[in-house]
């Protein structure tokens, strides 16, 4: 999210969320599998969050931003209601190599502020800053969310490593 | 490997093309602006209490009233307070929120309850801008004033429309100040989140009296017009040639029950709630509050 870059202004709104999308989509995805644990639940949130922005239409003055921030919203909503029925099949991981599934187990076991603010430090580089936008917190905030969750996330690990 | 390196793993794994998705999730027409229901509530009681009105007057034979012939097929906007700059249209290119803060309020009903896309909202000339996405079989968004009253005669506990699914777009006469929004619906966890409305142009008129004792006003007498400043001057007794009418809320506000304030030296003495009459094409004042020794309506 460092490198905004805004479509032009003659460009119409679908192409704008569309360059958006084509810019941020994938790093949106794989950040919404790492907070949630569930590449569908990923596809879904980030696929509502853009499908959002664009029933908006120019209301929305920063569109990077807002679908990100947008789709930690949504996804800390599904995963609420997630909780009440049965765990999904792990079948739709099959793809996914051991070290990442390892970490993505690892992560859930966070609050999911602390979830998110690992997700965006550590697998995509994100300032405590930014990640205060995006939590909608104060940037001191963040940065106890960043540690408290590496913390954990490293405990969590190293349980695991011995339970193998 | 180190738990950040496992991190930055995460980082690359191969993302699915999902515009498809998004595309074909988008409604094919644009969705209309439309009112809130508070306007369409007000529109029905101001239409009955003119309606219960002019029966009285029928029946009871006093007193005379006359209605003004229209002067325009919709309600005319009050001229905004003089300390009111007027909406800037370069407001959306001069807002310097680094992180773009809407100049509309998002808000996302779930089963799960309320979510807001942000703590804070900038206030427009025609009231805030809000836009619900109805997710969850949401009947209704309840907006709880936590201020002090805003305008005498509006409930604290103003309501936004939504659509049965999809998005309505809004518009909420909140004053400036913290409002609690919750979804209702049927199995929805109504817990409440909070919103600041800002009013970063100076838009919010307040209704406050420069008194504390103030009497009712009663109506003496039933003119139309489709200029509020002249149905107020019509209609309410000794008003002074000098006294400014000014319209309380937010300038270009469009519900059609506005409150007026007859200001007098700088001061608000009375402050009277006006509804739009559209068969009559025109304002009348209905209830109001003035102060005690303005002289108004030999208060």
């Amino acid at each position: 999210m460092g490198e905004v870059r805004e479509a032009p202004p003659q460009a119409d709104h679908t192409t704008r969320v569309e360059r958006v999308y084509r810019e941020d989509g994938a790093r949106l995805w794989r950040a919404m599998v790492a907070f949630t644990g569930d590449p569908d639940t990923a596809s879904d949130v980030v696929a509502e969050a853009f499908a959002q922005l664009l029933h908006r239409g120019d209301v929305v003055r920063s569109p990077q931003r807002w679908v990100w921030r947008a789709a930690f919203r949504i996804a800390a909503g599904e995963l609420k209601r997630l909780r009440q029925t049965p765990p999904p099949s792990t079948q739709h991981l099959a793809g996914f190599d051991e070290g990442a599934l390892d970490v993505m187990a690892a992560l859930q076991k966070l609050p999911m502020k602390q979830r998110a603010a690992v997700v965006l430090r550590h697998s995509f580089g994100y300032t405590p800053r930014e990640i205060a936008g995006v939590l909608r917190v104060a940037p001191p905030t963040a940065r106890v969310h960043i540690a408290r969750g590496l913390k954990k996330l490293r405990v969590a690990l190293e349980e695991d490593d011995d339970e193998d | 490997m180190r738990t950040e390196d496992r991190l930055r793993e995460l980082g690359r794994m191969r993302a699915p093309d999902l515009w498809p998705d998004i595309r074909s999730r988008q409604p094919s027409e644009e969705l209309p602006v439309r009112l809130s229901r508070l306007v369409t509530v007000a529109v029905a009681l101001a239409v009955a209490a003119a309606g219960l009105g002019l029966a009285a007057v029928a029946f009871l034979g006093e007193p005379k009233y006359r209605a003004v012939a229209p002067a325009s097929p919709t309600p005319t906007p009050m001229r905004p307070a003089i300390t009111t700059p007027p909406p800037d249209p370069n407001h959306e290119a001069n807002h310097s929120d680094p992180w773009g803060a809407p100049t509309a309020l998002s808000v996302i009903c779930t089963r799960d309850g309320i979510q807001m896309l942000s703590t804070e909202v900038p206030a427009q000339p025609d009231g805030v801008h809000v836009i619900v996405d109805n997710l969850g079989g949401a009947r209704i968004v309840h907006a709880h004033l936590k201020g002090p009253p805003p305008v005498p005669h509006h409930d604290r506990s103003l309501t936004v429309g939504v659509r049965p699914h999809g998005v309505a777009r809004e518009l909420a006469p909140w004053p400036p100040g913290p409002v609690e929004l919750s979804c209702h619906g049927q199995e929805m966890n109504e817990r409440r989140e909070t919103v600041h409305v800002t009013d970063p142009q100076g838009l919010w008129v307040s209704d406050a009296l420069a008194c504390r004792e103030t009497v009712e006003f009663e109506r003496e007498s039933f003119l139309f017009n489709a200029d509020m400043e002249a149905a107020v001057r019509d209609n309410v007794r000794g008003v002074l040639p000098t006294d400014e009418i000014l319209r309380a809320g937010y300038p270009h506000d469009r519900n059609p029950a506005a409150t007026a304030l007859v200001v007098r030296d700088g001061d608000p003495v009375a402050a009277l709630l006006l509804i739009y009459v559209g068969s009559e094409g025109g304002w009348y004042p209905f209830i109001g509050e003035i102060c005690v020794g303005s002289g108004i309506m030999g208060a």
